[in-house]
């Protein structure tokens, strides 16, 4: 049917939150507890000087192709649709939370009873989409998706980081990024196969100097899916 | 069940800490279980399928981005909820998207704290305890109107907020109008839009609260950003998506800041400047720039003042003009002196209609009428020759050849965009700054083009009409709102400052203050237009105007929060409370810190529940089109929008009389004709519409608009409830037409750019320079913190500059810091977004952690401290801490924001700038303490 | 790189997998122990107080998972779930846990002397014969669901991957050396307090034997568990160094639950302690201890690291 993915471009990701707030807002999320099917993490890169750097990480389910959160589930309310969403049946959950310690990307969170209940007053008692205590974590929005509407993540992200697709799709922009190894998932060793996909910080390294040969290009270097390269600046004039 | 189970939470702890054993994170909660009550286990049943969804569009109320929303709430034909705000898809501003802010939008309207009914300050309490009763709207305002028998016209000051100004500020105009108070306080202005855009709008004379400007990344391919962080990536959503996607397309991005902020971290070079010194480092690279040509000659030469002649009187720089007053240049052509016209966009021609080509640089030994003269150009030069990258580097700490290179790349990838910058109120120089800045954009030509800076259609359509008035020897009727810029603003501060304008013969206190410090021979401020010098001596009875006291004794807010965002606190805290004021009016929508100091308070609906009555331009957008806000749903509480509460407020302070000019004022300053006005309001009053004033002047808005731009009311309305936006032209064809000065004169006196400023000529007093700030070509100065020398030093043991910024998920210090989101994305930020941010190894000498206590004071009012939890970066300049400028709200009623952090505002003092009084917040050092 | 502990699984799940591994043990060697007459003596008795405090540590061991639930009326999914979940380890374990208990409830029908109330019923008459005739039968059935059981235990930690400490086969034999190490010394005690049998000193002698070995196996496991989490992953080594740095691991599990048993068992059987009463109880009482340290310490140094 469909592979939807995700690629997220951290070079662009700007550390606003939007995404963090139209998910919580979109999902109904105890966010007032803490708990978000996405958040953006502001890491600290580079110990000296230099190479000090703030890496804004969106994170999110990646909607594995071998997810052992559904592997772990023993009642079937974690399964995997035959568009690749990997989703969860707040109904049939009895919330054993075996499959929150399973996923190794921290998406999933136990929604207890006083938050479920905290959530009718919070978002509208006949507005709510699940209404029972259990396990929750990003679904690609689903029931956007469904009719063709984008992530609301996707939708409202301002620094335009976050790219939602079908795999499946050779056409599909993110098809492109995902074939040409630009992007790399999380944690690929795990066997998880993960469907949303990084792109790694790169600086511009090339710099002008007057009366320098005027560009002279030097490649920033790509850095592990997680990682960021410290800028490089390169001084033409000091070179041979 | 008090048994502890060990765990750590999701917060990161590193291998190097591992080892403290899990002895020592026993004990922090207990298990994460529980039986359910009786009401945990009545699930909801699943409506929700069976709701409706509606859509509609209104304008984001959280910052002044002004982003277009689309609105999506669900109902069953009885209750609707708003269930969901994203941006407006049609929308060329925010294209789609809107911040964390403009998502939570929805959670004001539904934030259980909000002000719900009316609230009159209870007997015996004293302002600022917070002691309020409910009250129906009829008794406030007869409280009100009991109050202000003994209040004159002059005697009141209203203050608004960014909201207020963008949305009511022709209202409000009309409003002190009718009720003859010329007194006005607007937050944006010296925190924020006159402080620093002054300066940039000396150059371009565009002049337009909230952004005139949006440069225009998409097409940049260089983007040098200086003191820029919310108004970018930080997040002001119309700039950002522009910016995102110039990193995306391959634009080089250089950021200068102490720290890195989120704009900062998207930059592929972050150049760690030493604070304040900023001008320093633009100074050194406009000299580089011009004097090793790099700049646009044909542009410099064609549209901006550079080749200009001028001599020298005295120590000052005079225009070298024919006795027509026409500007004189030298002709490389004709190798002869030309003069060209007074008022024009460009210089091809000269004044008897040949082709020039005016020469930047001075002839050798030129004198004209025995006078020697220079261009601008080069007396610009000569005035910053000194300004060489090594003289820079030692105060900026960034290395001579890093603005060597900056200079060259921003010359040579092009088109290259210095962003113009916003909030100012930093330090003395910032408003030099910010006209260095416009001068560097101005070299490479710039200005209202592609990939540069772009004016907003708004302002290109009012300077065209006014450009047409001006050739026709006309001027624009009503002038206090029909114009924009430079002249539009002088129009504005023109009405409040002349006593003659004003019935009772006092012009605002403000200037009464101004000319009273002038004649006493103490330092002043020029133009204090809507900024609070003299405010607090006009409470404590200090301001005379013509021999007699003039007493502020009455306040109303409306919109605006200025114990939390004017510096410092505790002079707000005063004048509010103190004996002599005899009523406090507060309009708000939450419970902020002022609202604490009313005696009324008067709760407006929040801007879902509104239905605006402005049908105006589009946002800060080159593109030209209407828009305006429908309401979602209707008033939760017995609130009411502006408009109606400032015919009732005049009804209340004024009488009927009062009303009566009202409606006269709406005319000249909002439009509709008064008569036509009267009936209508009539008629929704007749039909018991709630908000008959709003829905009245709404309707007439909407055949205004429709007729101006030629479209009947039914279809302009269809539009704009489909799609939110009723788009006109783009900014393209404005450019093509309208581009400033390419296509039509500059805003300026003299239609073209000026770098030798006719405004700060203007100012000069008896023809001599007052301070630095004033001079009439960009020039060194310091920031101020050192008094009058640069900051040359390293900054030593406890001391530390002060720095603070906006935080991506909350607007200035606003109550939306009380929104629940917000809230929530704040605490899952705390360490960084409420932290003292201070450099590792600063950090290591003084013995401070991340987390630890600390106390900072200003050592210039050691009075003034605050305390906050460090936060140890090397994200930072050694020499400076940083925080986020949000936080630390103390009303109690503000449920999730109260305490939260801590307030800049307890730490800056007061300290305004000689031109506008624009506020000079960071002009201190402090002292770190771990406590 | 970010390191985090699990925190969903807390004490209550230590308290299940605890008493689940060990209760179900406890029924499996009490059963073993009657069937084959270990010892030679006829271990009836044992094998009745065995079969029900077993099914009291699997009851209360499944209350506390019960408890532990997000949604509890939700909890008859998990037995359905076999059915098209049969790759969910937490389905298979509750049922052989039910099956365990069930077992050991016929089980012990046949060994019981006076039920309460329905002694005398015909129909329980029939039952309790019914049970007699396929004892062996209902024995072996009992402790294969209870061994079944105790591996669970470890495979339902096995079954994380991104955990280290926990993904891998060492757990499930650990869990279950553990199980069987703490249910020989469940049934010390009882042997020692409530039989007071003088005639199953072979039996207790062999029990002892085998726990002493079962604990050095133990030792064995944990010190290679030391060597295993010290190199390959980061997320091993940080939990490597929260197990070790933490006393009640250390001092808690490794020295009082393992060592001293240890030594107080090969002790007494070399006879260079004098055996007794106090001393094996003491070093059972221990046992226990570390039992329940074990798994308290294994969730709680569960550890992930996050790429970012
Ligand atoms: N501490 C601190 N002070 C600052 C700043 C800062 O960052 N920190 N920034 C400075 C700058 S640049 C600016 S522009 C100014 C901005 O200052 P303001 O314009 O005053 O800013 P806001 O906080 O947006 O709004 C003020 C008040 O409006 C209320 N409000 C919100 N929505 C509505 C509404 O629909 N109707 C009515 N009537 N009221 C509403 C809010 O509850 C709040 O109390 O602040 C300046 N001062
Ligand atoms: N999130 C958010 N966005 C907003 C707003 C908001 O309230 N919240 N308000 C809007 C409004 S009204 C305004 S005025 C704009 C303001 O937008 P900006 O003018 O960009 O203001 P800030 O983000 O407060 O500060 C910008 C940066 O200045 C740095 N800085 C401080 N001192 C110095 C210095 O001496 N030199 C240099 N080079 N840098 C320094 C700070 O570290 C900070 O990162 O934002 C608009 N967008
Ligand atoms: S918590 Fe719910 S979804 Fe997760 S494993 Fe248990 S039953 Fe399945
Ligand atoms: S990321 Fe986690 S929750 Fe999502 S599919 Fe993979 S394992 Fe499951
Ligand atoms: S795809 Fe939807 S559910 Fe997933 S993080 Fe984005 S907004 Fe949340
Ligand atoms: S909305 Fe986009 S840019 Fe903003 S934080 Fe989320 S991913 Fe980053
Ligand atoms: S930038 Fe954010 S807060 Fe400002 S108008 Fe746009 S959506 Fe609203
Ligand atoms: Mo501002």
């Amino acid at each position: 049917m469909a592979r939807y993915a995700m690629v997220v471009d951290l070079n662009a990701c700007i550390g606003c939150n939007a995404c963090m707030a139209a998910c919580a807002i979109e999902n109904q999320t105890p966010f007032w507890a803490g708990k978000w099917r996405t958040t953006v993490e502001d890491i600290a890169k580079g110990n000296s000087e230099d190479s000090a750097m703030r890496l804004f990480f969106p994170r999110l389910c990646n909607h594995c192709d071998n997810p052992p959160c559904v592997t772990v589930c023993p009642t079937g309310a974690t399964y995997k649709t035959t568009s690749g969403i990997v989703d969860v049946d707040d109904e049939v959950c009895m919330g054993c939370q075996a499959c929150v310690l399973a996923c190794p990307y921290d998406a999933r969170y136990g929604i207890h009873y006083e938050e479920n209940t905290e959530k009718k007053a919070v978002f509208g008692e006949d507005m709510l989409k699940k209404t029972r205590p259990s396990v929750d974590k990003c679904n690609f929005c689903r029931d956007r998706v469904e009719i063709g509407r984008l992530p609301a993540c996707v939708e409202t992200c301002v620094g335009n980081s976050r790219m939602f697709g079908d795999l499946d799709n050779p056409n599909d922009k993110i098809t492109k990024i995902v074939k040409s190894g630009l992007a790399q998932p999380l944690l690929p060793h795990l066997g998880t196969r993960p469907n949303v996909y990084y792109i790694p910080v790169t600086k511009q390294a090339i710099h002008h100097l007057p009366d320098a040969d005027a560009r002279r290009l030097h490649h920033g270097h790509h850095a592990d899916a997680s990682g960021v390269v410290a800028p490089q600046f390169i001084d033409l004039s000091k070179e041979a | 069940m008090a048994w502890s189970f060990p765990k750590l939470t999701r917060r990161t702890f590193l291998k190097g800490s591992a080892a403290v054993g899990l002895s020592g994170i026993v004990g922090s909660h207990i298990a994460n279980a529980g039986l359910p009550s009786l009401s945990d286990l009545k699930f909801a049943s699943k409506k929700r399928g069976a709701m409706k969804e509606k859509i509609s569009y209104t304008i984001c109320n959280f910052c002044s981005g002004l982003c277009n929303v689309e609105v999506r709430t669900l109902t069953d034909g009885v209750q609707s909820r708003i269930v969901k705000l994203e941006g407006n898809p049609v929308s060329k501003m925010n294209r789609g998207r809107v911040c964390a802010r403009g998502q939570s939008g929805l959670f004001q309207t539904y934030d259980t704290d909000r002000i719900k009914t009316p609230l009159i300050r209870v007997e015996g309490s004293k302002r600022g305890e917070m002691k309020f009763r409910k009250a129906t709207w009829q008794e406030a305002y007869e409280y009100i109107a009991k109050k202000s028998k003994n209040i004159q016209p002059w005697e009141w000051t209203i203050v608004g907020g960014w909201s207020t100004c963008v949305f009511f500020l022709n209202p409000l105009f009309a409003f002190a109008h009718a009720n003859r108070t010329p007194n006005f306080l607007a937050s944006p202005m010296q925190h924020c839009v006159t402080t620093g855009e002054l300066g940039t709008d000396s150059v371009t004379g565009n002049f337009k609260p909230h952004g005139e400007i949006l440069p225009n990344y998409d097409n940049a391919r260089y983007i040098l950003l200086v003191i820029n962080n919310s108004s970018i990536a930080g997040v002001n959503v119309p700039r950002a998506v522009q910016f995102a996607e110039a990193k995306q397309r391959g634009a080089k991005v250089v950021a200068i800041d102490p720290r890195v902020s989120e704009t900062v971290a998207k930059a592929d070079e972050w150049i760690r400047i030493r604070p304040g010194t900023d001008l320093d480092f633009i100074l050194a690279i406009i000299r580089e720039v011009m004097s090793k040509d790099y700049y646009d000659k044909a542009f410099c030469q064609k549209h901006t003042d550079l080749s200009f002649l001028l001599f020298k009187d005295g120590n000052e720089w005079r225009p070298m003009t024919n006795d027509k007053q026409e500007p004189l240049v030298w002709d490389e052509l004709s190798k002869s002196v030309k003069a060209v016209s007074a008022y024009n966009n460009n210089n091809e021609f000269d004044t008897a209609g040949n082709k020039i080509s005016p020469a930047l640089r001075t002839p050798q030994d030129l004198t004209v009428d025995g006078k020697v003269v220079s261009t601008v150009f080069d007396a610009q030069l000569a005035e910053i020759d000194h300004c060489t990258p090594e003289w820079a580097e030692k105060a900026t700490t960034v290395s001579a050849e890093t603005v060597v290179r900056i200079a060259y790349e921003f010359t040579h990838i092009k088109p290259a965009i210095i962003d113009p910058g916003w909030m100012g109120a930093r330090y003395n120089n910032i408003q030099m700054l910010r006209r260095a800045q416009a001068t560097l954009q101005t070299l490479i030509g710039g200005i209202d083009t592609i990939g540069g800076w772009v004016n907003a259609a708004k302002v290109h359509k009012t300077a065209a009409k006014m450009h047409e008035a001006k050739l026709a020897g006309k001027t624009m009727p009503n002038p206090v709102t029909s114009m924009t810029g430079m002249p539009g603003w002088k129009a504005q501060r023109d009405f409040f400052s002349d006593s003659k304008n004003w019935e009772h013969g006092y012009p605002a206190w403000n200037f009464a203050y101004a000319a009273q410090e002038k004649a006493a021979g103490r330092p002043y401020v020029s133009i204090p237009f809507m900024a609070d010098t003299g405010l607090y001596e006009s409470v404590d009875g200090k301001v005379m105007h013509e021999g007699k006291p003039y007493m502020t004794k009455a306040f109303l807010s409306v919109g605006a929060n200025p114990v939390h965002h004017y510096f410092p606190e505790g002079r707000w805290k005063e004048m509010l409370g103190s004996d002599k004021v005899d009523l406090v009016v507060v309009i708000d929508v939450l419970p902020s810190d002022t609202t604490a100091y009313a005696d009324v308070i008067l709760p407006e609906s929040t801007y879902l529940e509104r239905d605006e009555i402005i049908i105006g331009n589009n946002g800060i957008s080159p593109d030209l089109s209407v828009t305006t806000r429908f309401k979602a749903i209707d008033p939760l509480y017995d609130t009411k929008s502006t408009t109606d509460i400032l015919f009732e407020l005049t009804e209340a302070i004024s009488g009927a009389e009062g009303v009566e000019r009202l409606y006269k004022s709406f005319e000249i300053m909002v439009g509709p004709k008064a008569d036509k006005a009267k009936e209508v309001v009539a008629k929704f009053k007749a039909a018991n519409e709630p908000a008959p004033y709003t829905a009245a002047y709404r309707q007439m808005s909407m055949n205004g608009m429709a007729k101006a731009i030629d479209t009947t009311p039914e279809n302009l309305e269809k539009v704009l409830r489909e799609k939110g936006i009723y788009e006109i032209d783009t900014m393209e064809h404005m450019l093509e037409k309208y581009s400033m000065p390419r296509k039509i004169p500059a805003l300026t006196k003299s239609g073209r750019l000026e770098i030798y400023s006719s405004f700060y000529d203007s100012l000069r007093v008896d023809g001599k320079t007052r301070a630095p700030n004033f001079s009439v070509l960009a020039t060194a100065m310091p920031s101020g913190v050192h008094g009058d020398k640069r900051s040359l030093e390293t900054l030593k043991g406890d001391e530390f500059y002060f720095t603070y910024g906006k935080t991506p998920t909350v607007s200035h210090g606003s109550t939306n810091a009380n929104n629940p989101v917000l809230h929530a994305i704040n605490t899952f930020k705390e360490d960084i977004y409420t932290g003292i941010w201070i450099n590792d190894s600063r950090a290591k000498a003084l013995g401070i952690k991340s987390g630890d206590k600390l106390k900072i004071t200003n050592n210039e009012s050691p009075n003034l401290s605050i305390t906050g939890k460090a936060y140890v970066t090397n994200q930072i300049h050694p020499d400076t801490t940083f925080m986020y400028s949000s936080f630390g709200s103390e009303n109690k009623g503000l449920t999730r924001a109260a305490g939260f952090g801590s307030a800049i505002n307890k730490l800056i003092g007061y300290k305004v700038d000689p031109v506008v009084a624009g506020f000079r917040s960071q002009e201190f050092t402090i002292k770190v303490e771990k406590v | 790189m970010t390191y985090a502990i699990q925190e969903q699984w807390n004490w209550l799940v230590a308290v299940y997998l605890f008493l689940g591994g060990m209760g179900a043990m406890v029924m499996t060697v009490s059963i073993f122990a009657h069937i084959y007459k270990i010892g030679g003596s006829d271990n009836s008795k044992l094998a009745w107080w065995g079969n029900w405090i077993g099914l009291i540590m699997l009851g209360i061991g499944s209350a506390m998972l019960f408890y532990h639930l997000l949604n509890h009326i939700a909890v008859w999914r998990v037995l359905v779930g076999v059915f098209y979940k049969p790759d969910a380890w937490i389905a298979w374990g509750t049922w052989f846990i039910i099956f365990a208990m069930i077992g050991a409830f016929w089980y012990s029908l046949p060994l019981t002397k006076n039920m309460p109330v329905i002694e005398n019923w015909g129909i329980y008459q029939w039952f309790k014969g019914l049970c007699e005739k396929n004892h062996t039968a209902i024995g072996w059935f009992t402790a294969v669901n209870g061994i079944l059981t105790a591996v669970y235990t470890g495979l339902l930690l096995q079954s994380m991957p991104a955990i280290a400490l926990w993904h891998n086969p060492g757990i499930p034999v650990l869990f279950t050396v553990s199980a069987t190490s703490t249910a020989i010394a469940t049934l010390l005690i009882v042997q020692y307090t409530i039989l007071k049998n003088e005639q199953d000193h072979a039996l207790r002698h062999f029990f002892e034997k085998t726990d002493a070995w079962l604990i050095g196996f133990e030792l064995v496991i944990v010190f290679a568990f030391f060597h295993y989490l010290l190199s390959g992953s980061e997320g091993g080594y940080v939990s490597h160094d929260l197990l070790w740095g933490s006393a009640g691991w250390v001092w808690g599990f490794v020295v009082v639950g393992l060592i001293i048993p240890f030594i107080i068992e090969v002790g007494t059987l070399t006879k260079r302690i004098p055996s007794g009463a106090t001393t094996i109880i003491a070093a059972a009482s221990m046992v226990l201890i570390g039992g329940y340290l074990l798994r308290h310490y294994m969730l709680a140094s569960g550890i992930y690291e996050y790429p970012w």
